[in-house]
């Protein structure tokens, strides 16, 4: 596994990040960083992992993004109240998260299965209308982003 | 608790076990079944679900009453004037911080992604890898198999590791065949069996890496004083430190974040081979139990000791 020594900038190299989308941002980030980026206080030495799941700030973006959206579609199809919904919904999205994982154990059909309810619920109303187009507007964002990479070659 | 009742007690842990039924112990808090089944997730689950995940197993284990107990009654010693109600949050965080640091060691052992490191106090890790023979001692914080292929890795000195054996033979045999290759791990069984092997371990220039931080059965230990309320520390590291004249190295290694560990490195401890050696090991081990304190008192939700570290919170 690669390894930088020493150098806080690299946090944001591409190759640390998963998807297009966060590998270009990351891309801006780092070419507007300064050169020599001072080290955090009590700080002596820094090794950095080179791996493309190492940002934790695309991780947990991605996990929070993906179960708001996955309670508020359950919370949309409970016959309660929308306030009661969301609430009974939490540990309900929990499991339809969970399930799929031991099942099937694959990221691209959790995200299948998202883009999928997605495609459904922007076709209704309230307020998984929003989230669904916001969610689709994200799919589409990071293949536009994975095509700029592409010609880029980041 | 003296050490006859602690191995009287763990025996009894071992009784309990054993008078279950094979399947019914697999599914026991130690059993193999959650190891095996954090190995399935670790390499199944995909990373960005993680943190979902994790936060998910984190609530279940909160029903593990004996558990929770003790991390909430540690924290209250750690923290005096605590609430019950807050060292539950607090206990629900040291959870979620222990399912991390076990998440990213089996993803080190299956699929050698390592996380990224920080380093304080570098002078005294730079020591311990000149000098020819160390003692390691840390604490049950972040991640101690990590750690110790770091410093295989860093330093070019053989590392042996002792800790305790699992109870469930099980997960004992499920753990060594998943165990990293290049780190040797010495079982710590019985006060005597392992100092002449150690011993020489240090003369030949190696470290040898324990846990000072909890007493398991059948280990010598010296008594302490641990956040005002009684302890009992193992006494191993002080022996083999004042047999060997090597010095002791505190170090731990905390988590700091989301595949981001720290090195605390603080300066060496040394016992003098002294006539007085009842002296010369209290004096040890109260330099052991101050940066025990300070460590411990800043990062309380990575001490991940299970159990009431003191007969007095019992």
């Amino acid at each position: 596994m690669e390894i930088v020594r020493d150098d806080p900038n690299a946090r944001w190299l591409p190759s640390r990040h998963r998807f297009a989308l966060a590998k270009l941002v990351a891309r801006f980030v780092l070419s507007r960083t300064e050169r020599e980026a001072p080290r955090a206080p009590g700080i002596d030495r820094l090794l950095l992992a080179i791996d493309r799941d190492q940002s934790a700030l695309e991780t947990y973006s991605v996990c929070i993004w993906f179960c708001a959206t996955t309670i508020l579609y359950i919370a949309a199809v409970l016959p309660v109240p929308f306030r009661l919904a969301i609430f009974l919904a939490i540990p309900l999205a929990a499991l339809a998260i969970e399930i799929p994982i031991y099942l099937l154990g694959n990221s691209f059909v959790l995200m299948l299965l998202l883009f999928a309810a997605s495609l459904y619920f922007v076709t209704t109303s309230g307020p998984a209308f929003y989230i669904a187009l916001f969610s689709l507007t994200l799919f589409v964002t990071n293949w536009t982003a994975r095509l700029v990479n592409a010609i880029c070659g980041i | 608790m003296n050490g006859e009742q602690r191995a009287a007690s763990s025996e009894g842990e071992r009784d309990s076990s054993a008078r279950r039924s094979p399947f019914a112990a697999r599914f026991n808090v130690r059993g193999v079944f959650w190891r095996q089944f954090l190995r399935f997730a670790v390499i199944h689950v995909p990373v960005w679900i993680e943190p979902a995940v994790i936060a998910t197993w984190s609530a279940v284990f909160l029903l593990w009453g004996p558990g929770r107990r003790g991390v909430m009654r540690n924290l209250s010693a750690i923290k005096p004037g605590s609430t019950a109600i807050a060292n539950f949050f607090r206990c629900y965080r040291v959870f979620w911080n222990f399912a991390w640091t076990i998440a990213d060691n089996v993803r080190f052992k299956e699929t050698r992604t390592i996380p990224d490191w920080e380093f304080n106090g570098y002078q005294h890790l730079e020591a311990m890898q000149a000098s020819g023979g160390a003692i390691l001692l840390t604490a049950h914080m972040g991640s101690y198999d990590l750690g110790a292929h770091l410093f295989a890795e860093t330093s070019g000195h053989r590392i042996i590791m002792v800790r305790a054996p699992e109870i469930d033979p099980d997960t004992r045999a499920f753990e060594e065949k998943h165990r990293a290759q290049e780190l040797e791990v010495e079982f710590n069984v019985k006060a005597s069996d392992l100092a002449l092997d150690l011993l020489h371990a240090i003369r030949d220039g190696g470290i040898v890496a324990i846990q000072g931080d909890r007493v398991t059965a059948g280990i010598a230990e010296l008594p302490a004083a641990l956040f005002g309320k009684a302890a009992r520390l193992p006494a191993g590291p002080f022996a083999l430190a004042m047999a060997s004249r090597a010095p002791i190295h505190p170090i731990f290694i905390v988590r700091v974040g989301r595949r981001r560990y720290r090195v605390v490195s603080l300066p060496p401890i040394l016992v003098p081979h002294s006539r007085d050696r009842e002296a010369a090991f209290a004096a040890a081990v109260e330099a052991w139990t101050r940066d025990l304190e300070d460590v411990i008192r800043r990062w309380w939700y990575q001490w991940f000791t299970f159990e009431p570290y003191s007969a007095e919170l019992a």
